[in-house]
């Protein structure tokens, strides 16, 4: 990572003193070369012409000039590889690569185009090894001959002598500003070391490169490939320790052109696309190129301006340092130029007292002795720090080396990875443009569609053959429509024309016609006729089968409900006139329960159907609750005490507390329910009592004698025929029942039509009984004889 | 690395703001020095000096008191007081000279420092400038 004195402005007569060395160095190497290129061919010339592999073997790999990539070398391998193919004698080409074994020599080896290919095979495997690039050219060695293999060998070989006289060059150059270097930052005597080993390793024949010297001498025990692995490396090679031969790495520029057949079918489809590829790649390898190349150049720039900048400031510290180690010397020198003086007129002033100064010399001596030994040591201090600071030079260069080395390092490695990366790229995209060129001349007998459509398709992401087959189909479409619609047209005409002489026949009949549909129609006529009388008829029927099934309707929900007030009158008492009328025996009984404990309660002791229990009873029923029937008793109870009639709970004792206490509607229900005769008993027992019965009867409206009995039935002398008049508060009206009693038998209101009397409901049932029917009080329907229920035995 | 121009500025300090007005503040400081070093040199000079003259004629005196004016002993005696008066004036020199010493070591690893600080913001402000061309190069590719 030297830096190029080019891109720093001119060259110093230092760098030009170094350049010319460096120029006679090469020169002496060059014609150290020539004498060693003058000698061995004798010896290869022999060696050759002897035709055995027992022969020793001259040893052009540890000569520099005779290795890879150097102009001699390749040319004079590639010389002996072809003499040796033409002689069918074992190639000398590379040290590595052994010939056939002597037994397959003469007589008894193999014949000569067996040996003649084996050659051909090598020299192939020395082009590609030699990574000129021209792998073609390596493929048609096998076709073309020796004659332009040589022709091939001798281009590249020049090329590859005019590239290592440009790398000399420029180590030279690089070599002559690394002194330079040096010399600009004072270091005058690093400068000279520097410049004396290169001109040692130059004149040892070796290469300065990078600050450090390669040995390249004759007969060296180094590494006999290290010359072969530089050069290698120098133009982009990967060498190959097992081999000791060298690869070229592709570096993406240029047509890549392996040896590796592809249909010239493919290949001719797909160049275009690969063109294209190739001129990306190279698009892609120069901008990286180019930018890799200026950030070498920035770097470059920052390493000059630290080194700029670090020999300035190192000048401006070694100025300071020199002024102040110089000022130190000057100080000691002043001291000892003071002391000296001070010690001869110390000295002249003991001489002039007549004192011999010698007395005390060595004291003075022992003085001096020890100030010198403290100045010595300050000076020796101060020159070893200054020793000390101007190495840190050294230091700091390189560790500015080091610094942007590595930034260089990471830029070539970086950049180095992109090319890769896009080199890979390249060659998949000329994969897939291979392969599109196989699919599209594979498809094309299948679609239809020309090879080159189809390319520009697979690439443009367009269904061509789906556009072909949906133009094919539009087509056969449109001629089919097409087809259609003439054939529509056709019949549409045969149709008028049809239409047409149908009417002009139909106008030359249309009077019979006419006349044979009046008659027609009037048939139809009077069939219908006919047949809306039938269907009148029959409409009739229906409404009277409906009407009959109404009526039957009607009767069975009649029974059905004569049947429902059957079974509501089961088990309760329907007699209206009963304390317990519409009550069920068990309501009957509870509520008599109830009567008998609100008595017990009271302390009463009635029997049963006695006026009290009957007040008692007629509360209960009106819902008041057993306190306050035992209140009335109590009542009842303190009226008798009042009125002395004694505790005795008579029916006349107790009407007449009742009275008393204007209990009148618990009274006249009470009588309401009570028995005729039980109520006679107890009129005649309440005798004096008429006003009461007055008042009572009174409200009813009806006339009644003062004092004397009540309208009714004349008085016969029996009062078991007195009857009293109806309305009156004793004969209460209670709604008649509903039902009519023929021969013995009740018919609820369902057996006759409604609104009947029932004088006319019994003339209608016996008319039914007679027309033979029997009425079912299940179905409270009308039935036949045969037809009706049979009750159960 | 990351640079900073600003690392070695010190803004609380207005007679160190920047590493060169530190190093002025401390050369003036050290030149204080070692001018007042000097200035008590000379003051010791001259009081070895004079006390020497002075002890001189009493040693001339206290000889001829007893009648010793040009004898061995007056010699010797004259010769030891010169001598120890250079003993006292040379080691007066040397403790001048050490601290002078002092004075120049000082001067050195200032400057020192002060280069070194210069080396560094080279260093970073170069060094920073290549890692961000080489940044922009990838960047770029």
């Amino acid at each position: 990572m030297g830096m190029d004195p080019g891109q720093r402005g001119g060259t110093s007569s230092a760098a030009a003193v170094a350049k010319a060395k460096a120029k006679a160095a090469g020169a002496a190497r060059r014609k150290r070369a020539q004498d060693l290129r003058a000698a061995p061919p004798a010896a290869v010339d022999g060696w050759a012409a002897q035709g055995t592999p027992a022969s020793p073997r001259p040893q052009f790999d540890n000569i520099p000039e005779f290795q890879w990539g150097v102009d001699v070398a390749g040319e004079r391998a590639i010389q002996d590889a072809l003499s040796a193919a033409q002689a069918n004698t074992p190639s000398p080409w590379g040290p590595n690569q052994q010939g056939p074994a002597p037994s397959s020599f003469g007589a008894g080896g193999p014949d000569a185009e067996t040996v003649f290919n084996d050659e051909m095979a090598a020299i192939q495997a020395a082009f590609a090894a030699r990574g000129d690039g021209s792998g073609a050219g390596g493929a048609d060695l096998g076709d073309g001959g020796a004659a332009a293999a040589a022709a091939a060998a001798a281009a590249a070989a020049k090329a590859e002598a005019a590239a290592a006289a440009k790398a000399e060059a420029e180590a030279e150059a690089a070599a002559a500003a690394e002194v330079e270097r040096l010399r600009l930052a004072g270091l005058e005597a690093e400068a000279a070391a520097l410049e004396a080993r290169q001109q040692e390793c130059i004149v040892g024949g070796g290469t300065w490169e990078n600050g450090q010297c390669t040995p390249g001498g004759v007969g060296e025990e180094t590494d006999p490939f290290a010359a072969q692995k530089q050069a290698c490396a120098q133009n982009n090679g990967m060498w190959n320790s097992a081999t000791n031969t060298c690869t070229p790495i592709f570096d993406g520029a240029g047509a890549f052109d392996p040896n590796v057949g592809v249909d010239p079918a493919i290949e001719q489809q797909a160049a275009d696309q690969i063109s294209i590829v190739e001129k990306t790649l190279q698009t892609k390898n120069r901008s990286i190129q180019q930018a890799l190349q200026a950030g070498l150049l920035s770097i470059s720039d920052a390493q000059t301006a630290w080194d700029e900048a670090r020999n300035e400031i190192y000048q401006d510290f070694l100025t300071e340092q020199g002024v102040l180690t110089g000022a130190f010397d000057t100080e000691q020198e002043e001291t000892a130029s003071r002391r000296t003086t001070d010690r001869a007129a110390l000295l002249q002033t003991l001489n002039a007292a007549g004192v011999d100064s010698g007395l005390v010399g060595d004291e003075l001596a022992m003085i001096d002795e020890m100030y010198r030994g403290g100045a010595t040591e300050q000076k020796d201090y101060l020159d070893a720090m200054s020793r000390i600071g101007e190495m840190s030079n050294a230091d700091r260069r390189m560790m500015g080396e080091g610094i942007f080395g590595g930034y260089e390092q990471n830029l070539r490695s970086g950049m180095r990875d992109l090319g890769l990366a896009t080199n890979f790229e390249g060659a998949d995209e000329s994969q897939l443009a291979r392969e599109r060129g196989l699919q599209a001349l594979g498809m094309s007998d299948f679609t239809g569609v020309d090879p080159e459509t189809l390319y520009a398709a697979l690439y443009a992401g367009v269904d061509v053959p789906g556009m072909a087959y949906g133009t094919s189909e539009r087509e056969a479409g449109q001629e089919w429509a097409s087809g259609e619609s003439a054939l529509d047209r056709a019949l549409a005409t045969d149709k008028f024309d049809e239409s047409v002489r149908q009417f002009n026949w139909l106008g030359g009949r249309q009077d019979a016609a006419t006349r044979t549909g009046i008659s027609q129609w009037n048939k139809e006529f009077a069939r219908e006729g006919s047949q809306y009388d039938t269907a009148q008829a029959q409409y009739q029927d229906a409404l009277d089968l409906e009407a009959g099934q109404y009526a039957t309707g009607r009767e069975d929900i009649a029974a059905a409900l004569g049947l429902e007030a059957e079974r509501f009158e089961l088990g309760r008492e329907m007699d209206p006139a009963s304390e317990f009328a519409g009550m069920t025996t068990a309501q009957q009984r509870e509520h008599q329960r109830l009567t008998a404990k609100a008595l017990a309660s009271a302390g009463a002791d009635v029997k049963a159907g006695s006026l009290l229990s009957q007040v008692a009873s007629v509360m209960l029923l009106e819902g008041r609750e057993p306190s306050e029937v035992r209140m009335m008793m109590d009542k009842v109870d303190g009226y008798l005490a009042d009125t002395m009639r004694s505790d005795d709970l008579s029916d006349e004792n107790v009407l007449a507390a009742l009275m008393a206490l204007e209990q009148t509607p618990i009274i006249m229900q009470v009588l309401g329910l009570m028995e005729s005769d039980q109520m006679l008993d107890l009129i005649d027992t309440m005798d004096g009592t008429e006003a009461i019965v007055q008042d009572a009867v009174s409200t009813t409206g009806s006339a009644e004698p003062v004092g004397g009995a009540w309208t009714g039935t004349p008085d016969t002398g029996d009062p078991w025929d007195y009857k009293e008049p109806g309305g009156s508060w004793l004969t209460p009206n209670w709604p008649d029942s509903n039902k009519v009693t023929v021969y013995g038998e009740k018919y609820s209101p369902q057996a006759w039509p409604e609104g009947l009397t029932k004088a006319q409901a019994e003339q209608h049932i016996k008319r039914q009984l007679t027309a033979g029917l029997e009425w079912e009080r299940m179905s409270q329907t009308w039935k036949r004889a045969d037809q009706a229920l049979q009750p159960r035995s | 690395m990351a640079f900073d121009p600003y690392a070695k500025q010190n803004v609380a300090d207005p007679y160190g703001t920047s590493p060169s007005q530190r190093l002025s503040t401390a050369l003036t400081g050290l030149s204080m020095q070692e001018k007042g070093l000097r200035r008590q040199d000379q003051r010791s000079r001259f009081d070895l000096a004079k006390a020497y003259k002075k002890r001189t004629p009493q040693i001339e005196a206290n000889f001829a008191q007893r009648g010793l004016q040009d004898s061995g002993m007056r010699n010797l005696a004259l010769a030891e007081s010169a001598s120890g008066f250079e003993r006292q004036r040379t080691e007066q020199q040397s403790g001048l000279d050490a601290a002078l010493f002092n004075l120049v070591a000082q001067r050195m690893g200032l400057y020192g420092g002060y280069a070194g600080s210069r080396f560094e913001d080279a260093l970073g402000a170069t060094s920073s400038r290549a890692e961000t061309a080489a940044r922009i190069r990838e960047a770029m590719a």
